[in-house]
């Protein structure tokens, strides 16, 4: 009992939509969060089950023909069954070895058992409704294309529960291994950032696939790959028992599958808590113990004694903010190199007969210089940097407010790592793009100072919204940057100042001006801005930094 | 030299009232002890004493500057130490006493010395280690140390004991008088009563964001209504709720 009295007393603490949580966001004026969350995560949820929906028809079609009724069933666990143990490894490991309760709970009167039980639990009730996003579909496609027996009604409800029991189990079972042979708290960002690298290269990978997979069938090699693919869903599903089972309980004669599959999950789970709970507080103090652990003895110190400038300093404490935690590094690498990113995929995805086509559409365009230069200004000047620069320093931003640095200081450190970080990646996109359009070299005379411009007139622009309202006492650091308002509204800013921009030279280039002069007047008009802006923006920073911001 | 004069705070637009009109002299030479009872106010007066806070009302000056006119100037000249360390925690504890120096510009020849005082607290070994892995009391060191690195003409400190060992507790201690001797300022709040009957020069008790009592411990004793052998009975008879 006490490990569901915990389970209770841990969602009440650290869920949103606990009473205390809502009395929180109360508390906070922050009550309009919930309607408004409430409807992206519909409208997020919608559009997510429309193309599931899709998909599975599609897939309901492929195994009737293949003579595999259960395909779509089969294909939506296996789904659910992927999805959840991935999401499992950093959820689990974060509730089970790097929740702050952890502490609190381990001097108390409770059982090693008792405190796994009711995290794995939590996990559960976390996940669960991500299962049933991707189960339910399923259920309705086939209910609305078949005929069901009252059976299938029946295993809707028992694999609805049971089914994430065993990627749950497998994802824990992982996690324990993997905290035994390596020690994550000192390679934790590394481990995050190889993480969602990995993430990243499997959507990609799917992407490729996907579009290889279409570009063949138009190219009248459709045929052998739905034999191929019929041949590959008969593998799949005999493949993987406690799934076959589970899929094939939804129909006539399935009590006996549906029984087994049961107790395969719940089973396995079962098993998983006895085998991992044995020593599980033990080996978190360890890691405790070996967190606090000295490891680098060889300087003494000696870092103290190599004296730097103000702003070298500054800009020194702004990569270890930005460099401190696994979000905000690839939050500022993703936009960095959002461009070549892309490209890369488009270089992968695009057959080669389109790419060739692409050449011909691309040369019709018209001032391809302008293009080049308004699209690597969009992709330096909006981002999410310097919208967040002061609140990435969350509770720490005490101790800026205590030092005896001027706001120019602090703002000048600011831009000039804002700089360090997109010029490059700016230089490095338009180079890309002026080969790909085959653009004049002359062209970068403006393309060049004007980013430089747009650079400096985004982080201002961003900066300006940070300071007026930073979200300072974030508990994770995805509050700083992901669930940061201030991005938003200084995104929308930035989009206003570079369509203002755009407007002018359209403006130019109908009056009969040159391409080549336009691009220089833009690249002027933006250093102009900027040069304007700056003494105003450090006039608004004077007054943040001078006791209205209270923390 | 620390003055303020009839300060006021207040949250939650007025309706909690932290300070109320206090009126404080520290001379130079002077170790003062800050008490009062849990949200007394205490944190708040040294926070707006440092410039974490503005206050409603009234005037901070420190050795004759005027926070409001030149905080900067006032903040070259003070050293901190906050009641939860403030620190960059990836950054390795050298880094972190390395980037402080610099934008106090202490010179390179004058550097040796912060290793020293990390030597004093026992956290040489520890300062190429990440900040992450320290314990509260090593941070708590670290902050010390930090906030000791440029001899700050006042030292402000906010509960700076909780959480050190009693070596590093004996030495602040011994640090804190030291610097008064040179003719500096200490100014620390404290809820440990034989701490500031020990330390202080004068105390002052702030009970419900006001000011009660100022003034040498002897003559705080002589003036109340009982006759008390301690700091701790006078504290308890200043802030009875029921007197």
């Amino acid at each position: 009992m006490k490990t569901f009295r915990l389970l209770r007393a841990s969602l009440q603490g650290t869920s949103w939509f606990s009473r205390g949580g809502l009395q929180e966001l109360k508390n906070r004026d922050q009550l309009w969060l919930l309607p408004l969350g409430g409807a992206g995560i519909l409208v997020a949820i919608g559009s997510f089950i429309m193309m599931l929906i899709r998909n599975y028809q599609g897939i309901l079609a492929l195994g009737l023909q293949a003579g595999r009724p259960e395909a779509l069933f089969f294909f939506s666990l296996l789904g659910s069954t992927i999805f959840i143990f991935l999401i499992t490894i950093p959820f689990g490991i974060s509730l089970l070895y790097f929740s702050r309760d952890t502490r609190m709970l381990i001097p108390l009167p409770l059982k090693d058992f008792e405190i796994v039980a009711a995290k794995t639990l939590h996990l559960y009730l976390f996940l669960l409704p991500l299962h049933l996003l991707i189960f339910i579909p399923a259920v309705v496609v086939t209910a609305s294309n078949l005929t069901v027996c009252p059976l299938f009604y029946i295993n809707t409800v028992i694999q609805g529960i049971f089914i994430p029991l065993l990627p749950i189990a497998l994802g824990v079972g992982f996690i324990v291994l993997l905290m035994k042979a390596v020690n994550i708290s000192r390679h934790k960002t590394a481990f995050e950032v190889f993480g969602m690298l990995f993430g990243l290269m499997m959507i990609l990978g799917f992407q490729v696939l996907l579009t290889r997979v279409m570009a063949s069938e138009l190219t009248g090699e459709g045929q052998a790959i739905f034999a191929r693919l019929l041949e590959l869903v008969n593998r799949f599903i005999d493949a993987l028992p406690p799934l076959k089972w589970a899929a094939m309980g939804f129909f006539a004669d399935g009590a006996g599958y549906l029984l087994l599959s049961i107790l395969t999950s719940a089973g396995f789970f079962v098993i998983t808590l006895l085998l991992i709970h044995r020593g599980f507080i033990k080996g978190l103090s360890a890691r405790m113990e070996s967190q606090s652990v000295s490891r680098v003895r060889k300087g003494k110190g000696s870092t103290i004694l190599r004296q730097r400038s103000i702003t070298k300093s500054l800009i020194y404490r702004e990569w270890k903010i930005l460099s401190s935690n696994s979000t905000f590094i690839f939050e500022a690498f993703g936009e960095v190199l959002v461009l070549p990113l892309l490209l890369l995929v488009f270089s992968f995805v695009t057959p080669g007969e389109a790419r060739e086509g692409l050449d011909s559409l691309l040369a019709a365009i018209p001032h391809p210089e302008l293009i080049i230069f308004g699209l690597v200004v969009l992709f330096a000047s909006i981002n999410a940097m310097a919208s967040t620069s002061l609140s990435r320093e969350g509770r720490s931003f005490a101790l800026s407010l205590t030092l005896p640095l001027s706001s120019r200081e602090q703002m000048k450190a600011k831009l000039l790592f804002q700089i360090v970080l997109f010029f490059p990646a700016y230089l490095l996109n338009m180079t890309i793009l002026m080969i790909i359009l085959k653009v004049p070299v002359g062209a970068a005379m403006f393309i060049v100072p004007g980013g430089f411009g747009f650079i400096i007139l985004g982080f201002l622009t961003g900066i300006s919204v940070d300071l007026r309202r930073p979200v300072l006492t974030w508990s994770h650091p995805q509050q700083a940057v992901k669930q940061n308002l201030n991005v938003l509204v200084s995104m929308g800013l930035s989009v206003v100042v570079i369509g203002a921009h755009a407007g002018i030279a359209w403006l130019l280039l109908k009056a009969g001006m040159g391409t080549t002069m336009v691009g220089f007047s833009i690249a002027l008009l933006a250093l102009f801005f900027a040069a304007l802006l700056f003494p105003g923006v450090i006039r608004y920073a004077e007054k943040s930094y001078g006791g209205r911001l209270e923390i | 030299m620390i003055e303020l004069k009839n300060l006021s705070k207040s949250y939650q637009n007025g309706k909690v009232k932290a300070v109320r009109h206090l009126d404080l002299t520290v001379k130079p030479g002077d170790v003062f002890g800050f008490l009062g009872p849990n949200g007394a106010g205490k944190s708040t007066t040294i926070k707006m004493m440092v410039g974490l806070l503005q206050s409603d009302n009234g005037s901070i000056q420190m050795n004759g500057i005027d926070i409001s006119w030149d905080p900067l100037g006032i903040k070259k000249i003070i050293g901190y130490v906050p009641d939860e360390p403030i620190l960059y925690d990836k950054m390795r504890g050298s880094a972190f006493l390395a980037f402080i120096a610099d934008i106090f510009e202490v010179p390179g020849e004058k550097r040796e010395k912060i290793k020293n005082l990390a030597k004093d607290f026992e956290l040489s070994d520890a300062l190429d280690d990440l900040i992450s892995s320290y314990s509260h009391g090593m941070k708590q060191k670290l902050s010390i140390i930090a906030a000791l690195l440029h001899d700050p003409e006042i030292f402000i400190l906010d509960e700076p004991i909780v959480g050190l060992d009693p070596r590093s507790s004996f030495l602040l201690k011994e640090k804190m008088r030291r610097h008064a001797e040179e003719g500096k300022t200490v100014f620390f709040s404290t809820h440990v009563m034989e701490v500031a009957e020990k330390l202080c020069d004068r105390v002052g008790i702030i009970h419900h964001g006001r000011m009660i009592a100022v003034g040498p411990l002897e003559e705080l004793k002589t003036q109340s209504r009982n006759s008390h052998d301690s700091l701790e009975q006078l504290f308890l008879e200043l802030t009875d709720e029921n007197v």
